[in-house]
């Protein structure tokens, strides 16, 4: 498998390209980093690197610099992007927690606190919000979005992790209502992901399933939703979404009545996914429950 | 072509938690734009389901099946092959290729969801079936992992469920922070070889709901296994029983 990416990388036009002809695996567990390794170095320039650990001090990020020079002196820093997408509804709320916890027995793991930016867009794409905190050795950060920025709809929120290592500093999105929460991991900024599939759709009446497309690129993302019952295609729908935005829709608003139409229903994105990421929601209405999955 | 063994041992096996009783039903997802790497390959393989050291391990063939099409195994099917009334453990899901081995250096397993529903719809959990190696992640070590977000808050609590799908049993220590870093750990455990277990955070670790409260019902989770298992954490209504979520912990990054 590695000999025939190594081969292709010089030619293909895009790390997304390289992945889809060459089969290679890109989902939550697979080598998405690896590969675009192998495509960075046969296509020097072609890779954008920009969600690697980033050297500091960069002009337009002077002020977090000199916020993190305070915090922790001048040790080496590097800037962790991380992304994911926030609601802010009566009946849905959003959590942001990440940790900086020890660990024991780990010579070179470093206790300095971390600075924690988190940034908020609208559904447009459009910087609602920022907000800086620093995070010190040992605790968890909890951000409500509601508090972060009261008339924040729903939307892509990034936050960049200011600290030498990543360590234990991913972050998990709480989706919340009364009587019922549920959580979900950030993506790391600019894994290729692949596809983006409900392998099975609930159809239950009383179950609502909600996909939620979120683009962080600096450049509109098009594809087509696909409905398949059994494996056997039933209906496509064309799907743009601009950049930085994101959209959270029902199943019903994308497939009018998909209930009706099979046993064995999956949906799936088709298209040249790049870098965006995908959840999906799922309401019971008769218990009062919302359920996150990540795609 | 390469003979059907070297083949089928190449790839690495996924992992799931399987219910499948009077209240629950399971359902292995084999979904090929989720799955397949190549559409124009057939897949093969085997589900063997243990319970740790409670019964003997079953084995239940999958047909040859063309990675194109869908294919959806209830567990029931799977139980009445092997003569099982009811099951609530470890699934071994073994899916290969019939004719390519994968490459050493790349994820080495296909990706097959399982969804769990409970009959009276209180507990639905839908995700794939991981390995328990082969990742290629750079952690700082295998042993801890973390869970950002534990919430001991109103009626939400929170479960650890741990699948050890090796062949011992694993020691394992649980340990709870708070926003403020104040934390409190459990007694050292053991996970059972070839097992899903879950444990309540609030029964393991006494005093866990009081130490959270303390700032806001949120905190955090570090687990310690002996060797890397698969984890997961699982959101819980105290009050109704519902389960409303089901994510896996996230390891100690070196990048």
């Amino acid at each position: 498998m590695r000999d025939r990416i190594e081969a292709a990388a010089p030619t293909a036009p895009s790390f997304e390209a390289l992945c889809k002809t060459t089969g290679a695996a890109v989902t939550c567990f697979g080598c998405a980093l690896e590969v675009e390794e192998i495509y960075g170095k046969a296509r020097p320039g072609a890779v954008d690197w920009s969600h690697k650990p980033t050297l500091l001090p960069a002009k337009k990020l002077l002020g977090l610099y000199r916020s993190m020079c305070r915090a922790i002196g001048s040790v080496p820093i590097a800037l962790y992007r991380q992304a994911g997408w926030y609601v802010n509804r009566p009946e849905l709320r959003t959590r942001l927690v990440t940790c900086h916890l020890p660990l024991p027995g780990v010579k070179d793991y470093l206790e300095e606190p971390a600075l924690v930016e988190i940034v908020l867009h609208d559904p447009d794409g459009r910087r609602i919000a920022r907000k800086t905190q620093v995070l010190p050795f040992g605790h968890t950060l909890a951000v409500e979005i509601a508090d972060l920025f009261p008339a924040a709809t729903h939307g892509l929120v990034v936050w960049r992790f200011v600290q030498p290592q990543l360590g234990s500093g991913r972050s998990y999105l709480q989706w919340y209502s009364d009587g019922s929460a549920t959580s979900t991991h950030e993506k790391l900024w600019g894994k290729g992901e692949g596809y983006f599939a409900i392998p099975k759709v609930p159809t239950e009446p009383d179950l609502d399933i909600h996909w939620i497309t979120v683009n962080p690129m600096r450049k509109p993302f098009r594809a087509e939703f696909v409905l398949t019952d059994g494996g056997r295609e039933l209906e496509r729908k064309p799907f743009e979404l601009a950049p930085r935005a994101s959209q959270f829709q029902t199943m019903d608003e994308i497939f009018p009545g998909f209930r009706a139409k099979g046993e064995n229903l999956t949906v799936y994105l088709d298209g040249d996914n790049g870098r965006i990421f995908c959840y999906y929601l799922v309401h019971n209405r008769t218990i009062k429950t919302w359920q996150a999955q990540h795609l | 072509m390469a003979s059907a063994a070297p083949v089928a041992s190449a790839w690495a096996p996924g992992y799931a938690w399987g219910r499948e009783s009077a209240d629950f039903k399971t359902r292995l997802n084999f979904v090929p734009r989720v799955f397949a790497r190549d559409e124009e390959e057939t897949f093969s393989g085997e589900i063997h389901l243990y319970t740790g050291h409670a019964i003997a391990s079953k084995k239940f063939i999958l047909p040859e099946h063309s990675c194109a099409k869908e294919l959806r195994v209830p567990l029931r099917e799977v139980l009445d092959k092997v003569g099982l009334e009811s099951f609530d453990g470890l699934l071994e899901i073994h899916a290969h290729s019939t004719t390519k081995v994968p490459d050493p250096r790349l994820a080495k397993f296909l990706e097959v969801w399982v969804d769990v529903a409970s009959r009276d719809g209180k507990f639905y959990i839908s995700y794939p079936a991981v390995p328990n190696r082969g990742q290629f992640f750079k952690v700082f070590t295998g042993q801890y992992q973390v869970w950002p977000g534990i919430l001991m808050k109103g009626p939400m609590t929170s479960d650890v469920v741990i699948i050890n799908a090796n062949r011992k049993p694993v020691p394992i220590r649980l340990a709870l922070f708070n926003a403020d870093g104040e934390s409190l750990e459990s007694l050292e455990m053991e996970a059972p070889f070839r097992s899903v277990v879950q444990h309540r955070l609030e029964e393991e670790i006494p005093g866990a709901r009081a130490l959270l409260e303390k700032t806001g019902g949120v905190g955090s989770l570090r687990a310690w296994f002996k060797f890397k298992l698969n984890a997961y954490v699982m959101f819980r209504n105290r009050e109704t029983g519902t389960v409303s979520s089901f994510d896996h912990l996230s390891p100690y990054f070196r990048r």
